[in-house]
């Protein structure tokens, strides 16, 4: 019957295989780009034998829906997840130039306390800190900060408000500092703060007048700032407390506070 | 477009460059690029079941994860190529059961397919049908090796990625894949002839 193919040297078999494969029957897939999108901003890295612990931890993070519709608990500890710009906004997920490293080792201990070596960068007057940067700076209701700073992270300057402890504001580890507020031009082709995450920290999705936000809360994470060519700010990964960072137009803001998230989302949204 | 360079082009290094950087987007546009051949890799591994596209996609994210460790400059194609082939392995075994290549019906091969010049007309339907129940007798390992080499027309350097091994492991691999062929080509004629 097949005589033919048995008698075929090597190189007619390869002939006759490569007019076979071109016969094979594909299933057609449809773009799988959005739904790898999804997956990849979305889950937590799941690795060998990592991947039912995160899977555990995920589940056990994910507050019941309903609680407020505000806040809905998002993603999770363990391992690594990069939420990032670009594809990430078109998730709804993304706040421009943040990124979130989900790791699963302990803190790590080149990480200053809270309140430490905040690398604030250099102290200027409100004016100058205007004048300093390329974007229109944004104000809380609460009204001017005690002290303002400006730093070269980020592509465009990153300007921090310092306000001191005060009724409203508890005062941030032993930092001597009631909150922290920092304001910089979020990119969307580059992460210009880089957040780690450990286990013990959680990360709510948050809407602030309805644009994205995360509040990082629980354990203290590091935080990290980066240049516009992506390098690592002086003096490096400090720990940071609670923490809403939100995007606001062309805007990316980190507001660094110890309050409940009610009152800081209230605080967020009086940035005008 | 599966006639790709091995050398990754500008184009492509920098679409890696960024999603390794974390923008997903970019990433997005390799899947656009490979999730042809990535499916049909996973097809050699699971035939025509609807696991092609779980593995298909799986695959990609798996990669992503790994991009880490993806060295730069190094043929991506092959790479994810041996993770998607992976991710479909996995899928088979769990699911505990072979999975065919499959012929298209008559009826849906293209013309540019399937109008046999005298020269090119080197298999009637029969006897690709005799090659694809070859092929079917197989192990994955062999099949996957002739798939590379014949289906998808990997270079030699290509399979070595793909199947994760030495480029000098190639030719004895596709050597071997031949001969198990011929076998079942002779025990399936002589089947068909009893």
């Amino acid at each position: 019957m097949s005589a033919r193919l048995r008698a075929m040297t090597d190189r007619e078999l390869g002939r006759a295989l490569v007019d076979a494969g071109a016969h094979l029957a594909v299933p057609p897939l449809p773009d799988l780009a959005p739904a790898v999108a999804r997956a990849v901003v979305a889950a937590p890295e799941r690795r060998g034998a990592r991947r039912r612990t995160a899977l555990a931890t995920l589940r056990d993070l994910v507050r019941p829906p309903g609680a407020s519709s505000r806040r809905r608990a998002l993603a999770l500890a363990v391992a690594l997840l990069v939420l990032l710009a670009g594809a990430a906004i078109a998730t709804g997920l993304a706040v421009r130039g943040v990124r979130l490293l989900f790791r699963e080792e302990p803190v790590p201990t080149s990480a200053a306390p809270i309140g430490s070596r905040l690398g604030l960068g250099e102290r200027v007057s409100l004016p100058e800190a205007d004048a300093g940067v390329a974007f229109d700076l944004v104000v809380p209701t609460l009204g001017p900060p005690d002290e303002v700073w400006l730093s070269d992270a980020a592509t465009g300057g990153l300007v921090t408000f310092v306000y001191a402890p005060s009724d409203r504001l508890p005062e941030l580890g032993r930092s001597g500092v009631g909150m922290l507020l920092s304001q910089f031009a979020g990119r969307t082709d580059a992460p210009s703060i880089e957040k780690e995450i450990l286990s013990g920290t959680e990360v709510v999705e948050v809407e602030v007048n309805g644009e994205p936000g995360y509040w990082i809360t629980g354990q203290p994470h590091a935080v990290r700032f980066l240049d516009s060519e992506g390098r690592e700010v002086p003096p490096g990964p400090r720990l940071a407390g609670d923490t809403l960072i939100w995007q606001r137009g062309p805007l990316t803001l980190r507001m660094e506070v110890t309050l409940p998230l009610e009152a800081a989302l209230g605080l967020a949204e009086s940035v005008a | 477009m599966e006639g790709r360079p091995l050398v990754p082009t500008e184009d492509e290094s920098e679409l890696i460059e960024r999603a390794r950087g974390g923008e997903v987007g970019a990433y997005e546009e390799l899947v656009r690029r490979y999730q042809g051949i990535a499916g049909r890799t996973a097809s050699f591994v699971l035939g025509t079941s609807g696991e092609v596209e779980d593995a298909v996609q799986e695959g990609f994210v798996k990669a992503y994860r790994a991009l880490d460790r993806f060295r730069p400059g190094a043929p991506f194609r092959p790479w994810l190529l041996r993770i998607v082939a992976n991710e479909a392995r996995n899928r088979r075994k769990a699911a505990g059961r072979r999975a065919a290549l499959v012929l298209r019906a008559a009826q849906d091969r293209r013309s540019g397919d399937a109008a046999p010049s005298p020269e090119s007309a080197v298999v009637d339907d029969e006897e690709r049908r005799a090659l694809v129940a070859a092929l079917n007798e197989l192990r994955e390992d062999d099949r996957l090796v002739l798939a590379y080499r014949y289906f998808l027309e990997l270079s030699e350097e290509e399979m070595a990625v793909a199947l994760g091994v030495a480029r000098g492991t190639v030719k004895s691999r596709l050597s071997r894949a031949m001969r198990r062929l011929r076998g079942a080509v002779t025990a399936g004629t002589e089947g068909t002839e009893r």
